[in-house]
C-alpha cells in the first residue's frame, strides 16, 4: 500500500494547514488526543513552533492537549527497527575512523595523502578520520558505501581515481571492522542493515508535514511501513506532478518557478551592513502593522546575523536568533581553551590570558587574592621580559607579592591536570574538577543569560567528557591534559547555546526553517547565489558529477529544494521581501539569486539590468544608526586641559628639562600627573632597559677597584662578568633569547669600551665619582629670587690628575650616537638641558672650577665607541641657563598649554590623550628611533 | 547568426592604460557565450577582487542591455564583431547564463587557486580545514615562529646570524630586524631551490703560513720608489694584519691589479710587484667571497629555521596564505594530470581568460601554464590574455612582467594585438607621457640605464586619446629649497600639500588624486592638508579608525581593560565623557580602575564585543560630530567581525583596529596615496609631489638570478656594493646588473602609471636643482624635466614648463557620471560621483530610523519559553557540581534501561515481559551481556521489594482496574504563563468516577503521576528527604500539567517519586 499523499495546498502558512488537518482529523470530542501519532518534520524550530500551535489551538478550544510525539526527521529512522546493537558515539567513531588510517599501509595512505600526520598527531588523524567519516555518513544516507564510488567512476570519462577510492574502500572495511569488534555498530550501519533485512516496523501512524527532501535510506525505510505513513504536501493538487510518492521532491521537475516573483519583492543591495539596513527599513514600511512576532528575517548566510542583531538593537526592536550563541563563546569554553594554552610550555603570554579571563579573576578574588596583580604582571614582564612563567618569580617580594599569590594560586588550580599524559578518559574528573572549582562557588541562577550560558557550556563539556570515558579500551588513547582539553573543546565548540525565549521579538531562522515557518511577514536576506541555492563547485572526494550520478544530494536537488520553498514562501499570501547583496562579509563579490533572476526570458533581461544596477548604486558604508544621532556639529572630544592647581614645584630633574622644551602640555602629563603607559608587549630590550642594563655593568665598574685598571682585558673580564650577574638578577637563569643576543651585543660594545678605558687610565685619567645622585637642596638654579632644586644622577666624573682637566659624563648606548651638540641644540635652539644643568650638580658635589660635558658613546658601530665632548664656549652655556630659567619660570605659572604640533616624537603613550592620530598617523620621518634610554 | 562560428584566435593583447583592458575581457567573454561555449568552460581571472564582480557584472548587464534595447544591441554587435546578432539569440544566451550562474568561473587568480587547492588539499598536503589567514594573524604567527625560533636557537648562532646581518656591529634591536629580514625574503626562500643560495663558488685562500710567507715576500718586493706608493704598501700591510680584506682590495695597488691596471702613480706595475701582490689579493678575494656566501647561506639557514617554525604554528592553526597555496600548487602541477582536476572542479577548462597578465608571479604562471598549453593544442579550445607590461609595478609582490612578453615562446601560435587608445585622458596628458616615454633613450636621466630605456622604448608605442573633447592641464614646478636642517623631500611634499589646497579650492567637486611613493608621504600630506589647510584628505583604502578621537577614546578604555596600571589610558578615560557614565572620575584611584578594569573584562566576555562598543557609542552619541559617530558605527561594526577571533587580550582587538584600514566616508574630497594603490583608478587631476629618488631604488637585499622570467631560480646572493662586484663570477656580476636595471624598469613604471591617472589635469612637482646640480639627476624628476623641459637646472619656486589650459576647470562642468560608451567606465572608478554619493549618504545616516511595530496578540504567541519538569530539579539556583558530575557511564544506560524496563510494565501481575523480552530492550542500549544479567536481577529484586510493587498495582490508586486508565512515558504540553511546560510521565494513572471502558462520560476524579528514580541511594530517611526536596519542583510541575490536562483540581493529582533501590514510594 503506497503512501498516502495529502495535499493541503499552499496558499496559506505550511504550519497552519498542518495544525488544522491535526485538529481536523484527530480533535474529535472533548480531546485532543495525539499520543499514539508519531511527527516528522525536517528540522528543530517547527518542532517546537508546531507544538506551540498545537497548544494554542488546544487552548482555544479549550480541549485538553496530549502531544503527539513530534521528532525531526532525521530520528525518524530509529523508530522503526530495533538496532542490534548499541551505536559507535561520534568520538568513537572517529577514533576508529582514525585507527584505520593510521594503521593503513603507506602506500594505501599515500593513494589519498602524500601528507601522512606524524604517528603520534592525534589530532591530525582525527582530522582525517572527521573526513573520511564525513564522506561515509553522507553516502551511507543514500544507502551507498566507498566502493559505489568505484564502481560509478568506470561508467565516467574523467575519472582516474579508482586506486584513491579503491584504497579508501580497505579503510573504510578497516574502520567498519574496528566497530565490529567492538560489537557496536554506526548509526548508518544499523540502518542500512535494518533496511536490507526488510526489518522496520512500527504499529502507530506517522506523520510527514514538510519532509519533502529525504535520503534514500529514510525513503526505503518509510516504504517498508507505507501503510502506516501519510504525507501531508504542501502545495496545490495541480502541482502534484513535481512530487513523488513520499511527498518529495522530484528534482527535475523544478527547473521553472511554478509561482512569478514580483518585482517590488526583491531588493539588492551592497554590502551585509545594508542588508540589514534594508531589513530594518522593510520593518519600517510595514508601519506598525505587524507585531515583532508577526516577523521573521530568513538569514541563509549566518555571517550577517550579527550584524542584523546590532540593526535591530540600534532601532530599539527586539530580535532572537534562536540558534544562539556558539559554545565556543562562552566563559568556560574560553577558560578550558587558556588553560590548555598555559599548560602547553606555560609561555608568559598563555599565563597573562588565562589571569585576564574574568571568571579567573573572580576565582582569585574568592580566594582571597586581593592586590594589584594585573599591573604588577605588567610591570614584572617589563622589567624581566619573561619568556616562560615556571619557577620562582625574580626580583623584590614587596613589589610582585599579589602576583606570587597568583602563581601559587593558579599552579594549585591546574595541579591535577599538571601531569604527562593518561588516558583521555581519565582527563574527565580534572577536567570537571576544574570547572567545578571556577563556578562551583556561587550558585548560577537559570534565568539569567550569563549562568544559563556558563551552565549550558559545562554541560555541553560534560557530555563530551562523558563521551571521552565510554570509548573502549581498544580505542582510548593517551594524550597529555592540553589535547584532552582540545578535543574536548572540538566538540564542544561546534555547539550552540538557543538563545533565551524572548516572546514578542523579531525571529532570525536558517533558509531551512523558512518553508514551515508561519509569521505573516517574511524578509529574507542573503539571496544570493552560492547561499540559495547552495551550490558546490569543486569537492575534494564527490564532486557533483559524481554525485549526480550516485544519485545523492548535488546542485540539482538543492536547487529544487530551494525553489520549491521559495514557491511555496511567495505563494503563501503573506507580505514577503526578499534581500540580496552584493559584497560577503569577507568582501567578496556576490550575485543575486538565480532564483530571484529566472522568468521568461524577456523578465530575466530586465531584472538583471535591473538588480545588478541597483547593487551598484547601494554605495558601501550606508549606515543606519537608529536611535544613534550625533549630538554636535563639531566634535565635542578635546584634549583635556591641564588642571588648575598642581602643587608646587620644588625641585626638577634635569632630563625633563627636554620635555617640557618639547611639549609643555605632554611634560605637564608625565612629570606633574606622573602618568604612564603600561604594557606587556615588548619583545626585547627597548633602549631605556638597554640603557640600564649598560649603566648598571658600569657603574658596578666605576666603584671597583678595576676601575684603576690599565690592562683592557682585566677590565673586559669585569665587565662580562658584571653583565652576567646583572642579566641573571634581572632576567633568570633562562632569559628570552633576544635578551641573550641583546647582551652579547652589549658585551660587544662594553669590550670596545674596556680598550678605551684602559688607554684613558694610562693617560692620566681617575674615574672620580660614579653613578652620583645629587639631592636637590645641593644644586640650586635660582630664578626670579626663588630657588629650584636639580636632580639627577650623574653617570660619572673624570678627572686628570696631571692637569686637573674635569670632565662630566653621561653614557650612551643607543644604536647611533650624536653628539652632545646635536641632541642638545636645533637650530642654535636649546631642546636638551641635560649636560649644561650637570654644571650645577657638580657644583653640589663640593666641585669648583670648570667642567667640561661629554658622553661616552656606547653605539652599535663599536668602531665609534669612545667619548664625545661638548665644546660649548661659556656664553653658550649661560644661554642654556637662561632656557632653564625660562623653563622653570612657565613651569611655575602653570604654562602646560598647547601641546605641540606635530607631536614630539618620545611621547607616544600620550598620543591617545593628545589625539595624535586624527590627522593621520603623524608625521613618520622626523621621528628618531631610540631617543628612549634618556626617559629612565 | 546562429550556428558554428570559426574559432577565436588564441591572443595576447597588450593594453595601455586607460584602453579598456576590462572591456577587452568582457568582450571576449560574451563572443564565446554567443558562439555557443558552455560557461562552465570559460575560466576568467583578474586580480582584485573587485574586478572579478565588475568583470561578471559587465557582462550580464551588457546582454541584458542588448537585449532589451535595440541600440545597445547594434552596439555590442559592433564591439563584439557579429553583425547579424539579433535579440533573440541574446535573451536566449542570457537565459542559459542565468540558469548557469553557478557555474561561472570569474574571479581572482587566488581564488581560483584555492578553490583548486581545495579540491586537492590531501595530495597537496595541506592541514585538513585550512583557511586562508588575514594579514594580522598571519603577521601574529610570523612573529611567534621568530620567537620560538630564537628560543629554540643557541645565541651563538643568533648572534652570528645578527652578526651577519648588521655587518658587524651590535645593533640593538633583534625581532624586528629579523622580522624585516623575513618580510623582505621568505618569498625568495619559498621560491628558490636550496642549491641557488649555495652558486656562489668559494675560492682556495691561503693557509696561515702560506700567509704569512706571502706577506714576507710582499713587504720585501722592492717598489719604485714613490712616496706614496711605499706608504700605499705601509697601509696594505696594515689592513693584512687587521684583516680588513675589503679595504685592502679598494685601494692602492691592490685595487689596480684586480682591475687589470698596469701603472699606479705613473709607474709601471712590474711583473715582480705583481706576483708578489697576486697572492695576496687572491686570499683576500677568497676571504671576501667567502664572506657573502656565508652571509646568503646564514641567510638560507635562518629562513629554513623560520620557515620549519611557522609552518608548524600554521599547520597547528590551519592557516595558510595565497602564496603559500599556488606554491603548493605549482609543486604538484607537473605531477597532477589536468583531467583529474577537471574532474574535481567539475568542469572541462576550455577557455582561459586571464587579465593584468603583466602582474601574474612565475609561481602562478607555473600553475597556469599547463592549462595554457592544452588549451592552445587544442582545436577548439581558446586562450585570451590582456596586459601592460608598462604597468608592471607588482614586482616586489613576485609578479614578473616579462612573462607577458615571454609567453609567445611559451606558447605556440598568439596572435599579438596593441592598444594603445586611451578613454580616459585628455590629449595634453596623453601628449606629456608621450614626450616623456617616446624618447626615452635620448634621455639624459636614463645614461646609467640604458638597457632598461632601450626595452621601455622599444615597448612603448604613442598613444592617443579617444577623449579629444576634454579639456588638460599640465603644469611642472620646482619646490622651495629646504633650508638647513630641513629635507628636501619634507619642503616639497608641503609645498605640495599648498598647491592641491589651491587646486582644491579652484575645482570643486574634481576628484584629486595625490600620488607618492612611500608610505610615510602619504602620512606626511594627509596631516598637513587636514591640519594646516582644513581639506578631507583621506588615504586611498582609508586610515585606521584611530583617526577619530572618539575611537580613541574607546580604545583607551578598551587598554583599562587589559591594563589597569596604564594611567595614561586612565587619565584619558577618567577626563571624557566615559569617565563620568562609567563612574570613573578619578585617574589615581588604583582601586576603581581596578574594579573597571574587571568590568570591562566581563563585559566583553559576556556580551561581546559588538554589544558592548555599541553600548558605549550610545552613550558617547552626544559628544559626537556625525563623522565621530560614523567612525564608532565602523568600529562597532569591526567588533561584530572580529568576535569569532576574540581572545582574553583587549590589546588583540586594539592591535586589529590599529592596523586595519576603514574608508571613511564622509571625507573623499582629496585621496592620498602611493602608485601602487592607484591602480586602476583615475583622477579628474592628478598630483605628483614626490619624484626624486633613484631610479635604482633600494638596493635589494637579495639578489636573483634565473636564466628567464619563467625559469626556476638558479642563485641568490646578498647584495653586494659596486665596489666588489667586480670579484664575483661573471654571472653573479650579470645578475647584479640585471637586478639594476629591473629596479630601473619598474620606476619606469611607477612613473607610468603615475601620469596616465589623470583624466584632465597633471601636476608635477619637484625639488629644485642642488647649486652644485652638474648633470640632471637619475630620478623620475630628473627624467620629467630632460624630457618636458630641457634638462638644465631649476630654480626653487618655478614654474618649469605648462601645457594645456590652466583655467580648464571652469569651463568645463564636472561630470556627473562617467557613462560608458566604450571602455572608459570598466577600467576605472572616478572619485567624483562616489564623492557624491558618500555626502548623500552621511545625510541619510545622520536621520534616525523609526521602526513602529504592532501590540503583540495575546492569545497567540511565538517563541514561548519551553520548560521541562527535569530541568526545575533543584529550583533556579542551580549548584554547578549537581548537574556536571560524570556519572559513571554505566549508571546512565543502566539508569536507561531502568525506565524502558518500567514502561513494559502494565499491571504488576498481569501484564509483565518475560527476561528474553527485557534483555533485547537491553541490548539496544549496551553490549555488556554480563550488565544486562546483573541489571536484570537488581530490575527483579526491586520489583520484588514491597513499597514498589504495591505502587504498580491498581490498588495503589484506590479503584479497580477497569475504571483505571494508565499510561508509561505519557507525553503532556500545557501552556503556564509565557512558558510551556512539556515533558513525558514515567507512568500516569487516572481514575474515572466510573469503568471507562465503553463509557465516554466516564470523568476523571484524581490522578497519580509516578516517577522512577533508579540511582542507588541509601535508604537512610534524611538523606531522602532531601532527595525528595531535589525533586519536588519538578513533580509539582507534573501534578500541575496532569491537573489542567484533565480538568482536575489541584489536590486531585499525587505524585510519588519511586526510589527502586531501597524501595522507597514518598509523596513529593
Ligand atoms: S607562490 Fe611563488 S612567489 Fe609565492 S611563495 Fe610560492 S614560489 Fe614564492
Amino acid at each position: 500500500m503506497p503512501v498516502d499523499r495529502v495535499f493541503l495546498g499552499w496558499n496559506r502558512p505550511a504550519l497552519s494547514l498542518a495544525v488544522e488537518y491535526l485538529a481536523e482529523r484527530f480533535g474529535d470530542g472533548g480531546s485532543f488526543d495525539l499520543s499514539g501519532l508519531i511527527v516528522a518534520v525536517p528540522g528543530g524550530r517547527v518542532q517546537r513552533r508546531l507544538l506551540e500551535r498545537l497548544v494554542e489551538a488546544a487552548e482555544a478550544s479549550g480541549r485538553p492537549l496530549c502531544p503527539p510525539r513530534i521528532i525531526t526527521v532525521g530520528r525518524l529512522p530509529e523508530l522503526l527497527y530495533t538496532s542490534k546493537r548499541p551505536f559507535a558515539d561520534d568520538l568513537t567513531q572517529q577514533l576508529a575512523w582514525a585507527d584505520a588510517l593510521r594503521r593503513a599501509p603507506a602506500e594505501r595512505l599515500a593513494h589519498l595523502t602524500t601528507q601522512a600526520p606524524e604517528a603520534d598527531d592525534l589530532a591530525a588523524w582525527l582530522s582525517l578520520g572527521e573526513m573520511l567519516g564525513r564522506v561515509h555518513r553522507e553516502l551511507a544516507a543514500e544507502a551507498q558505501d566507498f566502493r559505489a564510488v568505484v564502481d560509478c567512476g568506470q561508467a565516467m570519462k574523467d575519472f582516474r581515481e579508482q586506486d584513491r577510492w579503491a584504497a579508501l574502500c580497505s579503510i573504510q572495511q578497516d574502520y567498519l571492522a574496528t566497530l565490529d569488534g567492538l560489537a557496536l555498530w554506526d548509526v548508518q550501519s544499523a540502518r542500512l542493515f535494518a533496511v536490507r533485512e526488510g526489518e522496520c516496523e512500527i504499529d502507530r501512524p506517522i506523520l510527514l508535514v514538510g519532509t519533502v527532501d529525504l535520503n534514500r535510506l529514510q525513503r526505503e525505510m518509510l516504504e517498508q511501513v507505507a501503510d502506516h505513513v501519510t504525507a501531508l504536501v504542501f502545495a496545490p493538487e495541480s502541482e502534484a506532478e513535481r512530487f513523488d510518492d513520499l511527498g518529495c521532491l522530484r528534482v527535475d521537475a523544478w527547473h521553472d518557478l511554478p509561482v512569478a516573483l514580483d518585482d517590488r519583492q526583491i531588493e539588492v543591495v551592497d554590502s551585509p551592513a545594508d542588508q540589514a539596513a534594508a531589513v530594518l527599513r522593510t520593518v519600517a514600511a510595514f508601519d506598525g502593522r505587524y507585531a515583532g512576532d508577526q516577523i521573521t528575517v530568513g538569514v541563509p548566510d549566518e555571517r550577517i546575523v550579527p550584524e542584523l542583531l546590532q540593526q535591530f538593537r540600534q532601532c530599539d526592536v527586539a530580535a532572537r536568533h534562536g540558534v544562539g550563541d556558539s559554545v565556543a563563546r562562552t566563559g568556560p569554553y574560553r577558560l578550558l581553551a587558556a588553560v590548555a594554552e598555559y599548560l602547553g610550555g606555560r609561555r608568559y603570554g598563555s599565563f597573562a590570558a588565562l589571569i585576564r579571563h574574568p571568571d579567573v579573576g573572580q576565582w582569585l578574588a574568592d580566594q582571597g587574592i586581593d592586590g594589584d596583580w594585573l599591573t604588577e604582571l605588567d610591570r614584572y614582564y617589563s622589567e624581566h621580559l619573561p619568556y616562560r612563567i615556571e619557577g620562582e618569580l625574580l626580583g623584590g617580594e614587596k613589589q610582585y607579592a599579589a602576583l606570587r599569590a597568583v602563581r601559587r594560586a593558579i599552579d594549585g588550580l591546574l595541579r591535577p591536570l599538571d601531569k604527562s599524559a593518561a588516558r583521555l578518559g581519565d582527563w574527565g574528573e580534572p577536567i570537571v574538577g576544574l570547572l567545578t572549582a571556577v563556578y562551583g562557588s556561587r550558585p548560577l541562577r537559570t534565568e539569567e543569560p550569563a549562568d544559563r550560558a556558563v551552565l549550558a557550556a559545562c554541560e555541553a563539556i560534560r557530555d563530551v567528557l562523558v563521551e571521552h570515558r565510554r570509548v573502549s579500551d581498544s580505542l582510548m588513547p593517551s594524550v597529555t591534559a592540553g589535547e584532552a582539553i582540545r578535543l574536548a573543546l572540538r566538540a564542544a565548540g561546534g555547539q550552540t547555546i538557543a538563545a533565551p525565549a524572548a516572546p514578542g521579538a523579531v525571529e532570525l531562522l536558517g533558509w531551512l526553517e523558512l518553508p514551515l515557518d508561519d509569521a505573516p511577514a517574511l524578509i529574507v536576506t542573503g539571496m544570493n547565489e552560492g547561499i540559495v541555492p547552495a551550490s558546490l563547485g569543486a569537492d575534494l572526494f564527490l564532486p557533483n558529477q559524481m554525485r549526480r550520478a550516485l544519485g545523492i544530494e548535488d546542485n540539482d536537488r538543492r536547487y529544487a529544494r530551494d525553489a520549491y520553498a521559495l514557491a511555496m514562501l511567495v505563494a503563501s499570501g503573506r507580505e514577503v521581501k526578499l534581500i540580496a547583496g552584493r559584497r560577503s562579509p569577507d568582501g567578496d563579490p556576490l550575485l543575486p539569486s538565480r532564483l530571484l533572476l529566472l522568468a521568461d526570458p524577456e523578465t530575466t533581461a530586465r531584472r538583471v539590468g535591473r538588480l545588478f544596477r541597483e547593487g551598484e548604486s547601494t554605495a558601501s558604508g550606508a549606515i543606519l544608526p537608529g536611535r544613534l544621532v550625533p549630538g554636535r556639529d563639531e566634535s565635542g572630544f578635546t584634549v583635556p586641559r591641564p588642571g588648575a592647581s598642581v602643587d608646587p614645584v620644588a625641585s626638577m630633574r634635569v632630563t625633563e628639562f627636554r620635555d617640557y622644551l618639547a611639549c609643555p602640555y605632554r611634560y605637564y602629563l608625565r612629570h606633574r600627573l606622573g602618568l604612564e603607559g603600561l604594557e606587556d608587549r615588548a619583545q626585547e630590550l627597548d633602549g631605556g632597559a638597554f640603557g640600564s642594563l649598560a649603566h648598571d655593568v658600569l657603574a658596578q665598574f666605576g666603584r671597583g677597584p678595576v676601575a684603576l685598571s690599565t690592562d683592557a682585558d682585566e677590565i673586559g673580564v669585569f665587565l662580562d662578568a658584571a653583565l652576567a650577574r646583572r642579566i641573571k638578577q634581572c632576567h633568570g637563569t633562562k632569559p628570552l633569547s633576544a635578551i641573550r643576543v641583546q647582551a652579547e651585543q652589549l658585551r660587544a660594545r662594553l669590550r670596545r669600551f674596556a680598550q678605551w678605558q684602559a688607554r684613558r687610565t694610562a693617560d692620566g685619567w681617575r674615574i672620580e665619582f660614579v653613578e652620583q645622585a645629587i639631592s636637590p637642596e645641593k644644586a640650586l638654579l635660582e630664578v626670579d629670587g626663588l630657588p629650584m632644586g636639580l636632580r639627577g644622577r650623574i653617570d660619572r666624573i673624570d678627572v686628570h690628575e696631571p692637569t686637573g682637566r674635569r670632565i662630566v659624563f653621561d653614557y650612551k648606548t643607543s644604536d647611533r650616537v650624536d653628539p652632545p651638540d646635536k641632541t642638545h641644540r636645533k637650530k642654535s635652539e636649546w631642546v636638551d638641558l641635560q649636560l649644561p644643568l650637570y654644571r650645577h650638580l657638580v657644583a653640589g658635589l663640593g666641585i669648583e672650577g670648570p667642567v667640561e660635558l661629554a658622553y661616552i658613546a656606547l653605539p652599535k658601530d663599536v668602531a665609534q665607541v669612545g667619548e664625545l665632548i661638548a665644546g660649548w664656549t661659556p656664553s653658550e652655556l649661560d644661554d642654556a641657563d637662561e632656557t632653564a630659567r625660562r623653563v622653570i619660570r612657565a613651569i611655575r605659572a602653570g604654562v602646560f598649554w598647547p601641546p605641540t604640533d606635530p607631536p614630539p616624537a618620545f611621547f607616544d603613550e600620550f598620543a591617545a590623550i593628545c589625539q595624535d592620530g586624527q590627522f593621520g598617523t603623524a608625521l613618520a620621518d622626523e621621528q628618531s628611533d631610540d631617543n628612549g634610554e634618556d626617559a629612565a | 547568426m546562429n550556428g558554428p562560428r570559426p574559432k577565436l584566435p588564441d591572443v595576447v593583447i597588450r593594453a595601455s592604460a586607460g584602453t579598456g583592458k576590462t572591456f577587452q575581457l568582457s568582450n571576449r567573454f560574451l563572443t564565446l557565450a554567443l558562439d555557443g561555449a558552455p560557461v562552465d568552460t570559460i575560466l576568467a581571472t583578474t586580480f582584485t577582487r573587485k574586478a572579478a564582480g565588475e568583470i561578471l557584472d559587465r557582462v550580464l548587464t551588457r546582454l541584458a542591455e542588448a537585449a532589451l534595447d535595440a541600440k545597445k544591441l547594434a552596439a555590442l554587435a559592433d564591439q563584439l564583431n557579429r553583425p547579424g546578432l539579433d535579440r533573440a539569440h541574446c535573451l536566449d544566451v542570457l537565459q542559459t547564463m542565468v540558469r548557469q550562474l553557478h557555474r561561472l568561473r570569474v574571479g581572482t587568480l587566488d581564488s581560483v587557486f584555492a578553490q583548486m587547492a581545495r579540491s586537492f588539499s590531501l595530495e597537496l598536503g595541506l592541514p585538513p580545514g585550512w583557511q586562508i589567514c588575514d594579514e594580522t594573524t598571519d603577521l601574529r604567527l610570523r612573529v611567534e615562529a621568530i620567537r620560538e625560533m630564537l628560543e629554540a636557537e643557541s645565541t651563538d648562532d643568533t648572534l652570528r646570524l645578527m652578526h651577519l646581518l648588521s655587518k658587524g656591529e651590535a645593533a640593538r634591536g633583534i625581532s624586528r630586524q629579523i622580522l624585516d629580514l623575513v618580510q623582505d625574503l621568505y618569498r625568495i626562500y619559498l621560491e628558490s631551490p636550496a642549491e641557488a643560495w649555495h652558486a656562489l663558488p668559494r675560492r682556495k685562500s691561503l693557509d696561515p703560513a702560506e700567509l704569512a710567507a706571502a706577506v714576507a715576500a710582499l713587504a720585501e718586493v722592492a717598489l719604485p720608489s714613490h712616496k706614496s706608493i711605499l706608504t700605499s704598501r705601509e697601509k696594505d700591510l696594515a689592513r693584512i694584519e687587521a684583516q680588513q680584506w675589503e679595504a685592502f682590495l679598494s685601494g692602492g695597488l691592490p685595487k689596480q691589479i684586480v682591475s687589470g691596471e698596469t701603472t699606479y702613480y705613473k709607474k709601471e706595475i712590474t711583473p715582480d710587484v705583481r706576483a708578489a701582490y697576486l697572492p695576496v689579493v687572491e686570499h683576500a678575494t677568497a676571504q671576501i667571497l667567502a664572506a657573502i656566501a656565508n652571509q646568503t647561506e646564514a641567510t638560507h639557514a635562518m629562513l629554513a629555521r623560520f620557515d620549519a617554525s611557522y609552518n608548524r604554528l600554521r599547520t597547528m592553526q590551519r592557516t595558510l596564505r595565497f602564496d603559500d597555496v599556488t606554491c603548493r600548487l605549482g609543486e604538484a602541477a607537473d605531477a597532477r594530470p589536468l583531467d583529474q582536476v577537471a574532474y574535481r572542479l567539475d568542469a572541462r577548462l576550455e577557455h582561459l581568460l586571464l587579465d593584468e597578465f603583466q602582474d601574474t608571479s612565475p609561481a602562478q604562471w607555473h600553475v597556469l601554464r599547463p592549462f595554457a598549453r592544452q588549451i592552445v593544442g587544442r582545436a577548439d579550445d581558446t586562450f585570451f590574455c590582456v596586459g601592460d607590461v608598462k604597468q608592471a609595478i607588482y614586482g616586489w609582490r613576485g609578479g614578473v612582467a616579462e612573462i607577458l612578453e615571454a609567453i609567445g615562446g611559451e606558447l605556440s601560435g598568439l596572435a599579438s594585438e596593441e592598444l594603445d587608445k586611451s578613454y580616459r585622458s585628455s590629449p595634453v596628458v596623453i601628449d606629456v607621457v608621450n614626450r616623456v616615454f617616446e624618447r626615452l633613450a635620448d634621455n639624459d636621466a636614463m645614461q646609467n640605464y640604458e638597457p632598461a630605456a632601450r626595452a621601455w622604448a622599444e615597448r612603448f608605442r604613442p598613444h592617443s586619446t579617444a577623449r579629444t573633447e576634454l579639456a588638460g592641464y599640465g603644469h611642472l614646478e620646482t619646490a622651495p629649497m629646504a633650508g638647513e636642517g630641513e629635507k628636501q623631500t619634507n619642503v616639497t611634499l608641503d609645498h605640495a600639500a599648498a598647491r592641491i589646497a589651491e587646486l582644491h579650492a579652484a575645482a570643486p567637486g574634481r576628484s584629486i588624486g595625490v600620488l607618492v611613493r612611500r608610505n610615510a608621504s602619504v602620512a606626511r600630506l594627509i596631516y598637513r592638508l587636514r591640519k594646516t589647510y582644513h581639506i578631507a584628505a583621506s588615504e586611498e583604502g582609508g586610515n585606521p579608525l584611530g583617526d577619530s578621537p572618539a575611537v580613541e577614546l574607546v580604545l583607551s578604555l578598551l587598554r583599562l581593560a587589559d591594563h589597569p596600571g596604564d594611567t595614561a589610558s586612565r587619565f584619558h578615560v577618567a577626563q571624557s565623557p566615559l569617565g563620568a557614565a562609567l563612574d570613573f572620575t578619578r585617574f589615581d584611584d588604583d582601586a576603581a580602575a581596578r574594579r573597571l578594569s574587571a568590568e570591562l573584562r566581563r563585559r566583553l566576555l559576556d556580551e561581546g564585543y559588538g554589544p558592548t562598543i555599541y553600548d558605549w557609542t550610545r552613550r558617547l552619541a552626544p559628544s559626537c560630530d556625525a563623522r565621530d559617530l560614523s567612525r564608532l558605527v565602523q568600529l562597532i561594526e569591526m567588533a561584530y567581525g572580529y568576535q569569532p577571533r576574540a581572545t582574553e587580550r583587549a590589546d588583540d582587538f586594539i592591535d586589529l583596529v590599529s592596523r586595519q584600514r576603514v574608508e571613511d566616508p564622509t571625507s573623499a574630497d582629496v585621496r592620498v596615496m602611493t602608485v601602487h594603490q592607484a591602480k586602476g583608478l583615475q583622477f579628474d587631476i592628478v598630483v605628483l609631489p614626490e619624484l626624486d629618488y633613484k631610479l635604482m631604488g633600494q638596493p635589494s637585499r637579495m639578489v636573483v638570478g634565473r636564466a628567464g622570467p619563467t625559469a626556476p631560480v638558479e642563485r641568490v646572493c646578498r647584495y653586494v656594493g659596486e665596489n666588489l662586484r667586480p670579484l664575483l663570477p661573471r654571472e653573479f656580476q650579470a645578475m647584479f646588473e640585471k637586478d639594476r636595471q629591473q629596479s630601473a624598469e619598474e620606476a619606469l613604471c611607477l612613473l607610468y602609471v603615475a601620469l596616465t591617472r589623470a583624466v584632465h589635469a597633471l601636476h608635477v612637482i619637484v625639488a629644485p636643482s642642488k647649486e652644485n646640480e652638474k648633470k640632471i639627476p637619475a630620478t623620475p624628476a630628473g627624467l620629467l624635466r630632460a624630457a618636458l623641459v630641457g634638462g638644465g637646472p631649476l630654480e626653487p619656486k618655478t614654474t618649469a614648463g605648462q601645457w594645456g589650459d590652466a583655467d580648464w576647470a571652469s569651463k568645463h562642468a564636472p561630470p556627473v557620471e562617467a557613462k560608458a560608451t566604450g571602455a572608459k567606465a570598466a577600467d576605472a572608478k572616478t572619485y567624483a560621483a562616489k564623492t557624491c554619493a558618500a555626502k548623500k549618504e552621511e545625510a541619510v545616516a545622520v536621520e534616525p530610523l523609526r521602526v513602529k511595530l504592532a501590540d503583540a496578540p495575546k492569545q497567540s504567541r511565538r517563541g514561548l519559553d519551553r520548560r521541562s519538569p527535569s530541568q526545575l530539579e533543584g529550583g533556579s539556583r542551580v549548584a554547578l557540581a549537581s548537574r556536571i558530575g560524570l556519572e559513571s557511564t554505566d549508571a546512565l544506560v543502566r539508569g536507561t534501561v531502568m525506565h524502558a524496563w518500567f514502561e513494559q510494565i502494565g499491571w504488576i501481575n498481569s501484564e509483565m515481559p518475560d527476561d528474553e523480552q527485557l534483555a533485547r530492550i537491553a541490548r539496544r542500549h549496551t553490549s555488556d551481556e554480563g550488565a544486562v544479567a546483573r541489571w536484570l536481577t537488581d530490575f527483579r529484586a526491586a520489583l520484588a521489594r514491597p513499597a514498589v510493587r504495591a505502587v504498580l498495582t491498581p490498588a495503589a490508586h484506590g479503584a479497580p482496574e477497569t475504571r483505571l486508565w494508565r499510561r508509561s512515558e505519557h507525553p503532556f504540553a500545557v501552556r503556564e504563563g509565557d512558558a510551556i511546560l512539556n515533558g513525558t510521565i514515567d507512568r500516569l494513572v487516572v481514575c474515572y468516577d466510573r469503568d471507562i471502558v465503553g463509557d465516554g462520560d466516564a470523568k476523571p476524579i484524581s490522578a497519580d503521576v509516578l516517577d522512577f528514580k533508579t540511582d542507588r541511594v541509601a535508604d537512610d530517611p534524611a538523606g531522602l528527604d532531601a532527595r525528595v526536596e531535589f525533586y519536588r519542583p519538578q513533580m509539582q510541575a507534573y501534578a500541575r500539567a496532569v491537573a489542567k490536562m484533565f480538568g482536575l483540581p489541584g489536590d486531585c493529582v499525587t505524585a510519588r517519586l519511586v526510589f527502586v533501590e531501597p524501595g522507597v514510594v514518598r509523596e513529593a
